[in-house]
């Protein structure tokens, strides 16, 4: 990030103390007066734009879901990415000399791309795999941990008819505000049930679903624990199933790149995190047999992002660039419009997937 | 899917900035999709960028007296940011 500083002259960086900054890091609530002093100071030397008056309260246009609050030189807060609280720590500070705007809906932030995934055919070509392995039958009951938007418990719940009682868990109550209108959206609210909770403490009795699954949530929890719950929660000869991200994989970037570069930007681990103690990669396996699972079924699945999944394609795309040279950057780009004019480019993202059974 | 996406999120923002009736604002952003093609569009309605997370420098060159980036000072080396 420092590299990067240095090319802009008059930009500021701030770094947060003793904090590893991930896309899902709660930073607005676990660094609330360090990155509401750095804000403030930083607007209080920037030209204000007008101050206006708005009436607090909010609305939708063009897809994008507003709330006002405060009074003052305007401040547009868009999405915080994965946080769960978003900007909300900070916004009673900030609207103390700010007109706040806070911005939400699916066209932005991670909802946009989780949406775009979800609905990507590589994708649900893996998790339908994923399921097929459970071998659901009708009328049993599914939980999804971490729903985020419950695109894929609307996929379920469309494809099945209803058939299944089906409950979303996420810990992220902006997540499931969103997950709760698209799903209204779609006419699916009566088929869904969306609970905040846990992952690793799930907020539901024991041996309570036939199926329960997870989809690239375990890189970001106490991966043990979660799947300890799973186990919990999951009736005795129900199934337990878990996709991955596999920072232990290659990617693959379908462009006509050099050799050198290809190697930088398909390298394991080119594109995601993982926290401390999340899980990433193949210890997936062993982890699922600790955890008591039997009959541990592993799938490794690669499904494939095109431009028919534009939003989740330019997102994958994007994350090496910060780390490439400017001669780098500028061969990539040529790569991928080459790849893009002979419409074969596309890009593949490595999955770890399991299914296991709960022992009588 | 991304069909249903025909508007480009900076029109989507510019459409609600009027609707706000607002010329310009401050904004504090996350996400590169959310805010790049604002600041190559629209770089006159953003007095200010605030961008948490790692980011390509080269998207807001010249916007760089405007802006304030926030990142961690452990971890792994900022990406643009983790994975969903």
């Amino acid at each position: 990030m420092r590299n990067a500083i240095n090319r802009l002259p008059g930009a500021q960086l701030v770094a947060l103390r003793d904090y590893d900054l991930q896309g899902w890091s709660d930073a607005a609530a676990e660094r609330t007066d360090e990155l509401g002093t750095a804000m403030l100071q930083f607007l209080g030397r920037m030209a204000a734009p007008t101050s206006i008056a708005l009436r607090g309260g909010e609305g939708e246009v063009a897809g994008i879901t507003y709330r006002v609050r405060g009074t003052g030189p305007p401040l547009v807060l868009l999405p915080m990415f994965l946080a769960p609280s978003q900007w909300e720590p900070l916004v009673p500070r900030l609207s103390e000399q700010y007109c706040t705007i806070t911005l939400g809906g699916a066209a932005l932030g991670a909802v946009a791309i989780l949406e775009s995934r979800g609905h990507a055919v590589g994708y649900l070509q893996m998790v339908r795999t994923l399921l097929e392995e459970t071998q659901l039958r009708r009328g049993e009951a599914v939980l999804e941990v971490g729903c985020g938007t419950g695109v894929l418990d609307r996929w379920l719940a469309r494809r099945t008819g209803g058939a299944h009682p089906i409950t979303g868990v996420d810990i992220n109550p902006y997540l499931l505000q969103e997950a709760g209108a698209l799903a209204r959206r779609d006419g699916l609210e009566g088929a869904i049930e969306f609970r905040e909770g846990n992952a690793e403490r799930l907020p539901f009795a024991d041996s309570s679903f036939d199926v329960t699954m997870s989809v690239t949530v375990i890189e970001e929890a106490d991966a043990d624990r979660m799947l300890a719950e799973m186990v919990r929660v999951t009736k005795p000869e129900g199934r337990v199933a878990v996709v991955a991200r596999a920072m232990d994989m290659p990617f693959l970037m379908n462009a006509p790149l050099p050799t050198a570069l290809k190697t930088k930007v398909e390298a394991p681990g080119a594109v995601g995190g993982v926290a401390v103690q999340g899980c990433a990669d193949a210890s997936l396996y062993r982890r699922m047999r600790r955890a008591g699972l039997t009959r541990v079924k592993m799938l490794p699945q690669v499904p494939a992002f095109d431009l028919d999944d534009l939003t989740m394609l330019e997102f994958m795309q994007d994350q090496p660039l910060p780390k490439l040279s400017e001669g780098e950057a500028n061969e990539w780009h040529a790569a991928r419009a080459q790849a893009e004019a002979e419409g074969t480019f596309f890009m593949t993202f490595p999955h770890h997937c399991a299914v296991g059974t709960k022992a009588l | 899917m991304d069909a249903e996406i025909a508007l480009s999120t900076e029109e989507r923002i510019r459409q609600l900035l009027r609707h706000l009736g607002l010329d310009q604002a401050h904004f504090a952003c996350r996400s590169a999709r959310d805010w790049s093609g604002l600041a190559t569009a629209y770089p006159e309605v953003v007095s200010s960028l605030t961008l948490i997370g790692g980011f390509d420098p080269r998207a807001v060159e010249h916007l760089s007296g405007k802006l304030l980036a926030v990142t961690g000072d452990r971890g792994q080396s900022p990406r643009q940011c983790a994975m969903p």
